[in-house]
């Protein structure tokens, strides 16, 4: 082993490749980590001199290899994982070769990369501050290589200054360097999705409502709306099949074309609000909006259904700014689609086909009719619940004839089916509906236990809501779940919410998230348009040259601090008035190749130049009479003040006759 | 090449304009260069690449780190100047050497306790030792392949503290002047008749060394040369005792250039070396004649130096170095 190679650079590199692979050990392949163990091995064994160093052959051969069996592995993972698996079999590869420092300096720049990987995958506060807590490692790593003449206490505290100093620029250039949109498509991470799918099952919406996971925030540039009218939009499900609802083919091709970029172009009326939302990853392209709702210069396009769908998937917590337009209806229905909305499979659910056939002789308008419907949920003995009795094959006629006990997607399921059968256009729409107005922060938190399915009929030349579960849970529409269901509400929860009737811990929870939402907002989505409200806010109206004048201005003034605090200007000696007019004499005579010689007083040197430039003699015995006066004797300022001028006025005699 | 060499010249007149040989030379920014070190430029990319990540993905995480990481490279630049600027060199003289051997050339520096992580070397260094370090005081080797004067070219001080990110090194010519004593090319001692102290013989008479007689034992002092120690007596048990030589009388031996049997000057001198040596080590009381230069005979390690180092220089304008 070279010599510059110590039993702390081992440790350094074994807790750096320790701490950066086990917070990526969700994402990476256990076989990785069987090679790392063996790779590990083998360098611990060359550091006590038990094994020799493995020769060029056998690394080319373990990367070849490696690369192969974890391709074959990974590979249908998806290219990002095969990326990244690549990367950290280079890492780890590295504890094989690391015979010089040069070694040691491509594992720190492999570790900077995965750190970055990481971030693709956390984005919390702590992870944030884990993740530059492990790049400051990696830099000390390499400072131990170059830093051998400090002790690891000073390495320690010097890199932590190092750090420190480099800080202001770096969020000077985070808050004033201007974001490029992406360049080119990377490959995405591949994850389970989250959230509402694409089809309907009554067991989804359950298990939905049993997570306390954050869903998106919203916040509103024009007040937040009623909690009646909190309806997010996500889906509409227009098939019935088997039971279950789905999107028709028209709609699932709407929604690839959507995701490539096209839009439906809506006529809106009214006046728009503006409100921005802050999605947790869902790995989906689907949106949550209120209808009807438009992307803001985003990737968010429109459907002919009112939905907005996403370009490319939520991988990450991502803010969005859409138009709000209340007042405008939701009125697109065409031929094809009014058949759709009447489809029903030929048989089945026998007991509500007759309920809706005798309610249909009865000769009664649409509206009287669904007020019959709806006032049936109200009036008979139906009971809101997260755990519903399985039903049967007849899931309708088991739920309107049977238990009589549902939640949202059976209410909506089974009035969306007695209209077709009244031969109303009618689908259902899953999303969410209400969440959590935080006044002081001024967002509203949408859980997934809000997630929601209720109905929308073709009435009057446009599609109407309606909430059959508000009819039998009122609460659940207007104050959320936790208040439909004291009970049931988050059974198997362990989290914080729970323990919310506490003061304390409701403050605790409150506090957080609130911090979480500013990070989310000003950290994790800070894009151009808060970079310009922000110049604007602290800088008033600032045009984009300005911006740039400005950014050039700060990088420009940090910098120069940083040379400052560097140099440390302030710490030169100040010198007195006398020792710098004696400089200036020294100056004169190091012009004709005189020094002052090391350990020489003033006295001597003045005598001594009298000697060796007889010219200047009356000029320097003077000077170094005066000065010794002024430096030495206490005297009046006055008089201090006179002798300077005398010793300025020696300086210019002798420039002009002293030589 | 030419064009190199041109730039090389180029650079070394630059050089001696701006960095002047000096004995104390004291590094500040007007003496210093910086450049990225090839792991700087890696890190750079790896900055670029983060970027790139950052912006493609949208990630700010991505993007903050790449951020701080090219900031810490700007502080780099700073903390790895500041580590060399301030620092003083003070150059003393080397001691003489022999041809082909390595002079150590000393330097003490001066600097603040946090600076350090300094790597000495000569400009144009061939197969050089490592330069040794040992608190503040520096020992660079380089080896002398001439006798006369040695000039070691000007010296590199180099670090690349705090990360490795930054080379930061100076070229400085601290006038350094060594004596290389001719490489001793083993002879048998050639004696030159002294005209005066022998009048009979006029010839030259070839004498073969061996001319200290044994005068007896005396008590052992210390700090005496331990060659003179009388190991038998002192292995008897006998104690310390140091063996005392006599010279033969009128036995002042010379040494003359001219009475060498090499072919050429410099393996004259080589040989004339040797015999100094044999003759300073058998204690004899011996002069030298160099041409018209002659050294009166003297015995001592005093003399060893002035003869070694009148054949160092023998035929050397000490202007022309």
């Amino acid at each position: 082993m070279e010599l510059f190679f110590k039993r702390h650079h081992l440790l350094l590199i074994l807790l750096c490749y320790l701490a950066t692979t086990l917070s990526l050990s969700s994402q990476i392949h256990w076989l990785v980590f069987v090679l790392a163990v063996a790779c590990i091995g083998w360098r611990v064994g060359i550091y006590f001199g038990r094994l020799a160093a493995p020769s060029v052959m056998v690394n080319r051969v373990a990367a070849l290899l490696g690369a192969g069996v974890l391709m074959s592995v990974v590979f249908s993972q998806g290219l990002f994982s095969a990326m990244m698996h690549l990367i950290v079999l280079g890492y780890t590869l590295k504890f094989l070769e690391l015979s010089a420092r040069r070694d040691i300096n491509v594992f720190v720049c492999t570790g900077m990369v995965l750190i970055a990987v990481f971030f693709v995958f956390e984005t919390s506060v702590m992870m944030a501050l884990w993740g530059v807590l492990l790049s400051v490692l990696h830099l000390g790593l390499a400072l131990s290589l170059y830093a051998e003449h400090l002790t690891a206490k000073a390495q320690t505290r010097y890199l932590t200054k190092l750090v420190l100093i480099s800080l202001p620029l770096a969020l000077m250039l985070f808050v004033l360097l201007p974001r490029l949109p992406p360049m080119w498509k990377l490959p995405l991470q591949n994850q389970a999705t989250t959230g509402l799918s694409e089809t309907v099952n009554p067991g989804d919406i359950a298990e939905l409502s049993r997570s306390s996971a954050l869903a998106f925030r919203a916040s509103f540039a024009q007040g937040v709306p009623p909690a009646n009218e909190r309806y997010w939009r996500v889906m509409t499900m227009d098939q019935y099949v088997q039971g279950q609802w789905s999107q028709s083919e028209s709609i699932k091709s709407a929604v690839r074309l959507a995701e490539r970029g096209s839009r439906f172009n809506v006529e809106v009326a009214g006046a728009a609000q503006s409100y921005e939302l802050i999605l947790e990853p869902s790995f989906q392209t689907w949106l949550p909006s209120l209808a009807v709702s438009n992307g803001q210069n985003n990737r968010a396009n429109l459907l002919f259904n009112y939905t907005l769908r996403n370009e490319i998937p939520i991988t990450q917590r991502s803010m969005l700014r859409f138009s709000y337009f209340p007042d405008t209806p939701i009125r697109y229905l065409d031929l094809t689609m009014r058949q759709q909305n009447l489809l029903l499979p030929e048989s089945g659910n026998e007991q509500t086909r007759a309920w809706a056939a005798q309610l249909k002789q009865e000769n009664l308008s649409p509206q009287q009719q669904i007020s019959r419907v709806l006032q049936r949920y109200a009036g008979e003995n139906f009971r809101y619940t997260l755990r519903p009795p399985p039903l049967g094959q007849e899931q309708i006629d088991g739920f309107l004839f049977g238990s009589q006990a549902g939640f949202c997607v059976h209410y909506a399921s089974s009035f969306v089916y007695i209209m077709r059968l009244l031969e109303l256009p009618a689908r259902m729409v899953t999303g969410y509906q209400g969440g959590e107005w935080d006044e002081d922060g001024g967002f509203l938190t949408v859980r997934q236990y809000d997630a929601h399915a209720w109905a929308e009929v073709y009435l009057d030349g446009q599609w109407q809501r309606f909430d059959p579960t508000a009819f039998v849970a009122p609460d659940r529409v207007e104050r959320g779940l936790e208040s439909a269901l004291p009970d049931e509400f988050l059974a198997g929860d362990l989290s914080l919410m729970k323990f919310r009737n506490n003061a304390l811990v409701n403050q605790l929870y409150l506090t957080m998230a609130k911090f979480d939402y500013v990070w989310a907002v000003w950290v994790l989505n800070y894009d151009n348009q808060k970079q310009f409200d922000l110049i604007n806010r602290w800088f008033g109206d600032v045009d984009f040259f300005g911006q740039i004048w400005l950014f050039v201005g700060f990088f420009i003034s940090i910098i120069v601090l940083m040379i400052l605090w560097s140099l440390k200007p302030w710490q030169r000696p100040i010198l007195a008035r006398e020792d710098k007019l004696f400089l200036m004499l020294h100056q004169i005579f190091q012009k004709q190749g005189l020094e002052r010689l090391p350990g020489e007083t003033v006295t001597d040197f003045c005598h001594r130049m009298a000697l060796v430039v007889p010219a200047s003699e009356a000029y320097v015995i003077n000077f170094s009479r005066v000065y010794n006066r002024v430096k030495y004797a206490e005297q009046a300022n006055s008089q201090n003040e006179k002798d300077y001028l005398k010793l300025s006025l020696l300086l210019k005699q002798l420039r002009r006759h002293g030589k | 090449m030419t064009i190199r060499k041109w730039f090389k010249q180029r650079f070394d007149k630059w050089l001696k304009k701006n960095i002047p040989p000096n004995g104390k030379i004291t590094l500040t920014r007007n003496n210093l260069f910086i450049l990225p070190t090839w792991f700087g430029a890696a890190y750079l990319v790896t900055c670029f690449t983060l970027f790139l990540l950052g912006t493609n993905y949208q990630n700010n995480l991505i993007l903050f780190l790449s951020f701080l990481l090219s900031s810490i490279f700007v502080s780099c630049l700073l903390a790895s100047h500041k580590n060399m600027s301030g620092l003083t060199l003070n150059a003393a003289s080397p001691e003489p050497q022999f041809a082909e051997q390595y002079i150590a050339f000393p330097l003490k520096i001066e600097h603040r306790p946090e600076q350090g992580q300094f790597i000495f070397a000569f400009q144009q260094d061939g197969d050089g030792l490592d330069a040794l370090i040992k608190d503040q005081q520096v020992l660079i080797y380089r080896q002398a392949l001439r006798r006369g004067y040695f000039n070691p070219g000007r010296l590199t001080i180099s670090s690349v503290f705090p990360l490795g990110l930054f080379r930061v090194w100076t070229h400085v010519d601290l006038n350094w002047q060594g004596l290389v004593y001719p490489k001793p090319i083993e002879s048998a001692v050639v004696l030159d008749s002294d005209g005066a102290d022998k009048q009979t013989d006029l010839g030259r008479s070839r004498t073969q060394a061996g001319f200290d007689e044994f005068a007896g034992l005396k008590t052992y002092q210390i700090g005496e040369s331990l060659k003179s120690v009388a190991w038998k007596q002192l292995a008897q048990g006998r104690g310390w005792h140091s063996k005392a030589f006599e010279q033969a009388q009128g036995s002042a031996v010379w040494l003359n250039l001219n009475a060498q049997t090499g072919r050429d000057l410099e393996t004259k001198l080589g040989q004339l070396t040797a015999q100094v040596l044999t003759l300073d080590e058998q204690n004899a009381l011996y002069g030298l004649r160099l041409g018209t230069q002659e050294i009166a005979p003297a015995q001592g390690a005093q003399q060893r130096l002035t003869c070694l180092a009148a054949l160092a220089t023998y035929g050397i304008n000490r202007a022309v170095v």
